[in-house]
């Protein structure tokens, strides 16, 4: 019962490449927020600045290495 | 208890008499938490150098305690020194990131794997604690590597690792009285 649970979870959670870097960049961002603010309003300052220069940087090396993709 | 010296009020041991101390004890119990519910102030309070040995042996076996949990349990160190929501946060993202990897399905390094990349990759993968263990149930058919995914799923679950470590980290500070 574990294993069909899990298939179904894994065949919902069919991340696309763009989708992946999204939830990393999520998860990664809050922690580092929490890690490093004293505050609530500067952690949620810091997590989405990080969250967007996560998203901004990755795109921006993917479109750097589009031209050797192929 | 949680024993809190005044910054300035110096203590001196010895021969001359301890200057003013202020103790502020949490109502609810021995853990240490966010904001106590209730502070005592004792005057004129003698700390001895036995007290002062016993706090901080105290001090460093429960940090030894709570990083011992937080690597086992991501989260479960956090919890107990009242943190409760950084340790579910530490829990939902150290667990997001591991399960995101199993399901991506990355590659889970063995303890012995004979090369030095290898082993970095165990001791990264095995910092993520009891989700080390998990892979063999979300990953039933075994890593896979060869699609992009799959490298995709080696690096969640190092990064869970990492993540771990840095919590573990966070704990001690907390339990050590350096971190609020």
């Amino acid at each position: 019962m574990i294993c069909g649970a899990l298939i179904v979870i894994n065949s919902a959670l069919r991340l696309s490449h763009l989708g992946a870097m999204l939830l990393f960049a999520l998860l990664v961002s809050v922690v580092l927020a929490c890690l490093t603010q004293r505050t609530r309003s500067g952690g949620v300052k810091y997590a989405v600045w990080s969250f967007a220069l996560f998203v901004l940087v990755g795109v921006g090396v993917a479109w750097l290495m589009y031209p050797i993709s192929r | 208890m949680t024993v809190n010296e005044v910054p300035g009020n110096e203590a001196t041991f010895g021969e001359a008499p301890v200057n003013e101390t202020t103790v502020s004890q949490t109502a609810g119990g021995d853990m240490l938490t966010e904001q106590p519910s209730a502070t005592y102030t004792l005057a004129a309070h003698t700390i001895t150098p036995s007290d002062s040995v016993a706090t901080s042996a105290g001090r460093a076996a429960l940090a030894l305690l709570a990083a011992l949990l937080a690597w086992l349990v991501p989260g479960l160190g956090h919890l107990l020194l009242g943190r409760w929501g950084r340790g579910l946060l530490f829990f939902i993202a150290v667990g997001g990131l591991v399960v995101t990897g199993y399901l991506l399905r990355g590659n889970v390094f063995p303890p012995h794997s004979g090369d030095p990349f290898g082993t970095l990759g165990f001791l990264a993968d095995a910092a993520s604690g009891i989700f080390y263990y998990f892979s063999r149930f979300f990953e039933a058919a075994g890593p896979d590597v060869s699609r992009a995914a799959g490298d995709y799923g080696t690096r969640f679950i190092a990064a869970a690792g990492v993540v771990n470590v840095l919590a573990v980290l966070d704990v001690i500070e907390i339990a050590a009285g350096r971190r609020s």
